[in-house]
């Protein structure tokens, strides 16, 4: 145990999430540089602070490198979020002081590694570059006279890099293990603990769980993931704020001067509720009822397909082989990638397939909406009271039977629920789904929009408003009554 | 004597997650009519043992012959048909909270109905005839429509016992059958249990938590601690010293009445 790197996958995700961190504030850092810049010198809008690409990867290797040293402090927003701590090998926290020590000593030990790659790789380097300087100068040798580095076209090049950053590579990790060999030598490990730092300092990760005492707490603003969240925040603010193109001056500026519109919005003109428009050849009442049709459409055909694919997603319910984790893991994967395309999106690409209409926005809605109650009914089946399920497994019963007597009666009432939560949903975004071309009421209310006929998109407004407000009630009621 | 109706022959079962050695070793014969009690710590090892009978759990090593057949080798269909002989009592109750009693005791028949039939809620007429004979049994006949989540805790716990008798089972498998009940209620529903037993002969493995129970309910008491068999002899030859072997050092015997 003592040999073993520990809690290995939590602390690779807290190490990927304080990196990413680090990245983010870096390119909010180039982002400031970048806008301030322009702020205060006289150039394009267009222009950008230079950024070369060697930039790129000496800002990930910079970041990965700060990333390591915040770990090894022990407070970092990784290691709060994924719940790890830093101990001192007999279940108390690390102090401040000796935390401080393993940063210091982990620095030591990049430097150490990173100097002694450098003076393995001197040598080779050096006779490499003597060589080659001889060869250049007399016309004598294997290869025909060149500048040292780069040589060659982009492969070549492409080539000579990667076999750098591989021998450098190789030659580090080789360092790095016979340093840690040296550390087991000198400090036997105790049980817990991971070679290296840890070793030196006499620490050990741990669950918070693990201590026998918690120490002192605290308070956030005492700890490096405190401090930095705030800045996180401080910066994100800022920086959001400045994207986005923030302005309170132009809120206020532009809102007084914008009368005429609110007078017309407020003024609807019912005139096409039941008439037919000319310009669209339908009437706004068929077009509403176009709307619900859609998203009651969309909704019972997707209820089709989620419910049986939800069994597939459920833990619980695929066999513990490897072709059901396959099965199950395929599944989530499309709930979770068909819920994050938005049915707009999916709408063009429809309208394409389909022609621009009713039909494409029930298809978008559809395929979102699978995803979606797939989701979760199959959370809904795995929540489900597992004594059921073993009684009638122990009465006898087969899968089928288990599934519809332990499962179904536990799960048929929520789902009705969900269905009818999606339903809800789906009317809302099939009432401007038509913006993207996907029909109903939307296809109006575009068209009324780009003529600048404010009184119309008032009554269509108004119309959706009751309408979704109707479908919340009315869903919202029904669900209390269910569950 | 005839051919003992369960035997246990060296039953090992190791979770995998954890590590955990839940049975070590264990061995031990049940002869028909028999009312066995399995006592021990929580975690000795009682559930484990009970669910490897009916293969609820798999045990890692070891046999397990009903009848002399071999448990541990059956499949498919083979297995269905040795766990609808075998009714399983349990220390939650595990019926569908939002179903009717009556669906509940009927789900106890699956293994006997037809398949097909069932599958849309049909059963036949001889086992309608037959849930409300053991709801009779278990004196609930008058709930039979009512939704379960609606009964009491003992209501439940009988609920539990007429869907086992819907197996005709020949072995009753209780696990902690009253352990969430109050002593009161504990005794009637053992009661019904000794009914079965003594009536009926089916054999009941029972495992409970408290000593008084067991000697009063059982006709042979197992004991087990970390998954091994330290005790296996009549009810009345647990006396203190044995008590303290079983339970630790520092426990005392509770009186449950």
């Amino acid at each position: 145990m003592s040999r073993r790197f520990r809690l290995p996958k939590d602390r690779l995700a807290a190490l990927a999430a304080d990196w990413d961190l680090l990245i983010l504030l870096s390119y909010c850092v180039y982002y400031l540089v970048n806008y301030w810049y322009r702020a205060t010198h006289f150039v394009k809008p267009s222009y950008q602070v230079p950024f070369p690409g060697y930039a790129y990867g000496l800002t990930v290797a910079a970041t990965f490198f700060l990333a390591v040293l915040w770990e090894n402090l022990g407070t970092s927003i990784g290691w709060k979020g994924v719940g790890l701590v830093l101990s001192d090998g007999n279940g108390h926290p690390l102090g401040l002081a000796r935390r401080v020590g393993h940063v210091a000593t982990d620095f030591v030990s990049w430097a150490v590694t990173l100097l002694a790659a450098a003076l393995v790789l001197a040598p080779p380097a050096g006779l490499a570059t003597l060589f080659y300087g001889l060869a250049s100068r007399t016309g004598i040798g294997l290869l025909p006279s060149a500048p040292f580095w780069p040589l060659g076209p982009w492969y070549a090049v492409l080539g000579q890099t990667v076999g750098l950053v591989a021998a450098l590579s190789v030659v580090s990790a080789g360092c790095w293990w016979v340093a840690r060999a040296l550390c087991r030598w000198l400090w036997p490990g105790r049980k817990g603990q991971t070679p290296w730092v840890d070793r030196a300092v006499g620490s050990a990760v741990c669950r918070p769980a693990d201590l026998e005492s918690l120490g002192r707490p605290r308070r956030w603003w005492q700890t490096s993931w405190g401090l930095m969240t705030l800045l996180l925040v401080a910066v994100a603010v800022y920086v959001g704020a400045l994207t986005t193109q923030f302005s309170l001056g132009t809120l206020i500026r532009r809102a007084s001067s914008t009368g005429y519109f609110w007078r017309r919005l407020v003024s609807p003109d019912f005139q096409y509720f039941t008439a037919p428009d000319p310009d669209l050849g339908d009437t706004l009442l068929n077009g509403i009822i176009q709307t619900i049709f859609m998203s009651l459409m969309a909704t019972l055909l997707g209820v089709l397909l989620a419910f049986p694919l939800s069994f597939l997603g459920a833990r619980n319910m695929v066999t513990k082989s490897r072709w059901g984790w396959g099965v199950y893991t395929l599944v989530r994967a499309f709930f979770n990638v068909g819920r994050s395309i938005e049915p707009f999106v999916m709408a063009v690409f429809f309208g394409v397939l389909v022609g621009y209409g009713a039909f494409a926005g029930v298809l978008a809605l559809f395929v979102h909406t699978i995803a979606a109650l797939g989701k979760l009914y199959s959370e809904q089946i795995e929540s489900i009271d597992p004594g059921p399920v073993e009684a009638i497994t122990a009465s006898g019963g087969s899968r089928v039977q288990v599934l519809r007597f332990g499962v179904m009666p536990q799960i048929i009432p929520p789902f009705l629920a969900f269905t009818l939560y999606r339903w809800d949903i789906n009317v809302r975004m099939a009432t401007i789904i038509g913006i993207v071309g996907g029909g109903g009421i939307g296809r109006f209310f575009n068209y009324y929009k780009n003529e600048l006929l404010y009184e119309k998109v008032g009554a269509v407004i108004i119309i959706i408003t009751v309408v979704v407000w109707a479908m919340d009630y009315i869903s919202g009621r029904v669900r209390e009554r269910i569950t | 004597m005839a051919e003992p109706q369960l035997v246990i022959e060296r039953v090992t079962k190791i979770y995998e997650r954890g590590d955990v050695l839940a049975l070590r070793d264990v061995s031990l014969t049940v002869n028909k009519g028999e009312f066995l009690v399995l006592i021990g710590l929580s975690g000795s090892g009682k559930s484990t043992l009970l669910r490897c009978i009916n293969r609820l759990i798999e045990p890692t090593s070891g046999r397990i012959l009903l009848n002399g057949v071999d448990v541990t080798q059956a499949t498919g269909a083979e297995l269905r048909r040795i766990r609808r002989q075998i009714g399983m009592v349990f220390q939650h109750f595990n019926l569908v909270k939002r179903s009717s009693v009556l669906r509940n005791v009927l789900a106890g028949r699956l293994g006997y109905a037809p398949p097909l039939p069932t599958l849309v809620g049909r059963f036949p007429r001889t086992d309608l005839d037959r849930a409300r004979q053991s709801l009779e049994t278990v004196g609930l006949v008058e709930k039979m429509y009512t939704r379960a989540d609606q009964l009491s805790g003992g209501q439940q716990q009988r609920v539990g016992i007429a869907r086992a008798l819907m197996q005709e089972p020949e072995l009753i498998l209780a696990d902690e059958p009253v352990s969430a009940l109050d002593p009161a209620t504990a005794n009637s529903v053992l009661q019904y249990l000794e009914e079965m037993n003594r009536e009926h002969g089916v054999t009941v493995i029972c495992a409970l938590h408290f000593l008084s129970l067991a000697r009063r309910y059982g006709t042979r008491i197992i004991a087990l601690k970390d998954g091994a068999v330290v005790f296996e002899g009549l009810p009345r030859e647990i006396d203190n010293v044995r008590f303290k072997e079983i339970y630790g050092e520092d426990a005392e015997e509770v009186e449950v009445r």
